[in-house]
């Protein structure tokens, strides 16, 4: 068996590819099926529908290498060092290659000049492969990847992308294999660099499915903290004035007590993020109002999306009853600290995103109408009524977090179907659901409310109460 | 023909990392059938040697070189010979174990699959089951046969028994022994487990702070430090002991015990006769001289 083969098989051993195929295999028939289409109806911008979809292949498949190289035993492996650049290609062109020819589909073109055009595609569909490669390399977490989706909705929305990519390929075919050439010769030299192995031995990354990973999240969130704070040493301490208010209440109380594990589980879990707050609320405030002002430019309900964020990420918050022996608090002491820090994340949590709300809302009657291309952008403030959104999803995801602890996976599975469901009942958007109008009035959101705490807290309850709590990981 | 240049020569390596010196101006000779064993306390540099060895790291200053080649350019050839189980033990999770030593496998030309089999069946180690759900004794175990199921020349571990229960590492032991019965073959082991290490080398590093502190032979060492109870056989004991170098003295009426350096036996033996004294001398064991060395 040749190592080059060896390495191939990985596409079919790791079981989470199998998920994967599937995917671009269906948006692959997807696409094929819009060409068809495309050549029938001279519908522009869809012939360079697969750049896209080259794109994010790049991003999985570079996964598969970038974790043989990460792993300190492949350092030793003699030949691997050629392996990433060969796999790359060996994956890369092919797939370029084959949906450059559907260019041959394309209208009004001699043979001559398809052959042309097929070459000038073969070329963008490898430079948007490799740009999806070099990502994950780049970035070593491979969740950068969701940056490049607002990205590519704003380009295609503001810049019309996809027809002007098609422009390109069609118009500047040699000019574009010219561009396509250098790229993959960079891209060769790149993965093929003597000290790519030494660069990337033992360096912790993060696969497209880590996120659900605990220990490797838990790892590599502690491995940013110490180059963080190698970098900029006084960003991830706690500061002496959030020390003394918790350190103080905690010696206050009696020893052992539930108040001394509740002030103790506080301080763990806020005491970094409100001196982070404390010193650095400028630089909060600079990430923040861009992202706010472009999901208010944003038509259409999908700006609510900041309301349901954070119910969804605190699926994966610890509440510390499931902990190590660090803080061995009793059942009883965990129960009511976990319980606390809930209640303090979900005011803590409603009070950041009304206070969000009413800052859009001051925006509003300053925010120009913005024209780019023709579209016309309207500021439109966040609706404050969605503000306790967090505060009745908080529970709703902490106790599935709590139920399945150990399987990360059907956390996700049940976040994603939480959000269908908040999505479907339009809470965030004109509620309908199979085209039934739904109106959601005060009175269930209130019922909403106390169902998803009472519930929680039963579950809560019952874990701490009753089952085994030692953490052990995965 | 064994080629008798050292397999593994540092000449002034010195690495740092921020303000930590990790490697101070080290000189180093690892000569080829040698059994090293590299002790030190956590940070002493060991892990940092050892990947400076195979080219991982880089020296700041000065030259390692292994086979003969500059570490940092060794060619596959070269690598091919190296079999390094490193301390994180971390293999590819999403595997079956099957499948990741096939993998491995895939690239050794000399890999021995009789070798991979017995291991196998030593080690009780499930062919199906996913490297990710394996114990970190199990998989620190795989890590060490996809180690040594090529038969390097130069066999580098890192921590190896650090994961292993007991038996496992009495089986990890036993397996050593096994290896080293190729006098071709080198290996450099580091380990906080004294008393497991000692049975196997016959040469010691001992570091702190980056630097080497001694460097010799295990037997030089042994014959260096004895432990001797002198207890008198009338009486007490004069206060004064006429022996030089005594290291950690505990001494009762009538007895005294205590740990002598660079005293031969005879000497010892000769002096107590004198003294009208009984003598009892035992060489110390690897972690009694690595204390007195250390401090």
């Amino acid at each position: 068996m040749s190592i080059l083969w060896a390495n191939l098989k990985h596409l079919y051993q790791k079981r989470s590819f199998w998920f994967v195929g599937l995917f671009f295999g269906v948006v692959a028939f997807g696409i094929a099926a819009a060409i068809t289409q495309a050549v029938t109806r001279n519908k522009q911008g869809v012939f360079c529908a697969p750049a896209l979809w080259m794109l994010f292949v790049g991003t999985f498949i570079a996964t598969l290498p970038i974790g043989v190289l990460t792993k300190p035993f492949s350092y030793c492996l003699p030949n691997h060092r050629n392996i990433p650049r060969k796999f790359l290609f060996f994956v890369g062109l092919p797939l370029s290659f084959l949906w450059s020819l559907s260019f041959f589909f394309f209208p009004d073109l001699n043979f001559g000049k398809t052959v042309l055009v097929c070459l000038s595609a073969f070329s963008t569909f490898t430079i948007c492969y490799w740009l999806g490669a070099w990502f994950v390399f780049k970035f070593r977490n491979w969740g950068v990847v969701f940056a490049l989706i607002p990205l590519i909705m704003l380009g295609n929305k503001l810049l019309n992308m996809s027809t002007v990519i098609e422009y390109i390929i069609v118009e500047t075919p040699l000019l574009t294999i010219l561009l396509g050439g250098l790229v993959n010769f960079l891209a060769w030299s790149y993965w093929g660099r003597s000290n790519l192995a030494r660069q990337y031995c033992g360096v912790l990354w993060m696969g497209a499915f880590d996120a659900w990973n605990k220990e490797k999240m838990s790892k590599y969130g502690l491995a940013r903290l110490t180059e963080m704070d190698k970098k900029k040493p006084n960003l991830m301490r706690i500061s002496s004035g959030v020390e003394g208010f918790f350190v103080s209440r905690i010696s206050r109380a009696e020893t052992g007590s539930v108040q001394q594990y509740i002030w103790g589980a506080l301080y763990k879990s806020f005491g970094i993020t409100v001196s982070q707050y404390q010193r650095d609320w400028m630089r909060f405030l600079m990430v923040i109002l861009p992202m706010l002002c472009f999901l208010c430019y944003m038509p259409g309900p999908g700006k609510n999306i900041i309301f349901v964020l954070p119910g969804l990420m605190a699926a994966y918050m610890s509440l510390g009853v499931y902990s190590s022996l660090l803080i061995c608090g009793g059942r009883l002491q965990r129960f009511w600290s976990a319980l606390t820090l809930a209640v303090t994340t979900g005011i803590f949590v409603t009070v950041v995103v009304v206070l969000l709300a009413m800052v859009t809302h001051l925006l509003e009657r300053i925010m120009p109408q913005l024209t780019v291309r023709g579209h016309e952008f309207t500021f439109d403030a966040l609706d404050m009524k969605f503000s306790i959104v967090p505060f009745v999803m908080i529970p709703v995801t902490l106790t599935i977090g709590l139920i399945f602890y150990k399987k990360p996976m059907l956390i996700l599975v049940f976040v994603i179907v939480v959000f269908q469901i908040v999505f479907a009942m339009s809470i965030i958007g004109d509620a309908t659901i199979m085209n039934v109008p739904i109106r959601i009035e005060q009175r269930h959101i209130i019922i909403m409310l106390l169902c998803s705490w009472i519930m929680f807290v039963g579950v809560l309850r019952y874990i701490s109460m009753r089952c085994c709590l030692v953490n052990q990981g995965r | 023909m064994i080629n008798p240049n050292p397999i593994v020569q540092m000449r002034n390596v010195s690495k740092r990392f921020g303000k930590i010196q990790a490697l101070d101006k080290l000189d180093l000779d690892i000569k080829r059938g040698e059994i090293v064993g590299l002790l030190g306390a956590n940070g002493a540099g060991k892990s940092t040697l050892l990947r400076h060895i195979i080219g991982l790291y880089l020296a700041d200053q000065g030259q390692c070189i292994t086979f003969e080649t500059d570490a940092a350019k060794l060619s596959p050839k070269e690598l091919g010979r190296i079999g390094y189980v490193h301390q994180e033990g971390e293999l590819l999770e999403w595997m079956t174990t099957k499948q990741l030593i096939r993998y491995v496998s895939a690239y050794y030309n000399t890999w021995n699959h009789e070798l991979e089999d017995k291991y196998i069946a030593d080690f009780d180690i499930s062919l199906k089951a996913r490297v990710g759900s394996l114990s970190p004794g199990q998989r620190q175990k795989l890590a060490i046969l996809l180690a040594i199921g090529f038969e390097p020349e130069l066999l580098i571990l890192d921590e190896p028994a650090s994961t292993l229960d007991p038996i496992a590492r009495s089986q990890f032991l036993d397996l050593l022994l096994q290896i080293i019965q190729d006098e071709n073959r080198t290996i450099i082991i580091s380990s906080h487990i004294l008393s497991d290490v000692e049975k196997i080398i016959d040469h010691t590093l001992i570091m702190r702070e980056g630097k080497i502190l001694r460097d010799s032979s295990f037997d030089s060492l042994r014959e260096e430090f004895l432990k001797v109870t002198l207890t008198s056989i009338n009486g007490k004991l004069s206060t004064e002991l006429p022996f030089e170098r005594i290291i950690n003295c505990e001494r009762e009426d009538c007895q005294a015990v205590f740990t002598v350096q660079n005293i031969s036996q005879q000497d010892l033996e000769a002096k107590a006769q004198a003294l009208n004294c009984k003598i009892e001398i035992r060489p110390l064991s690897l972690e009694e001289i690595y204390r007195i060395i250390v401090s």
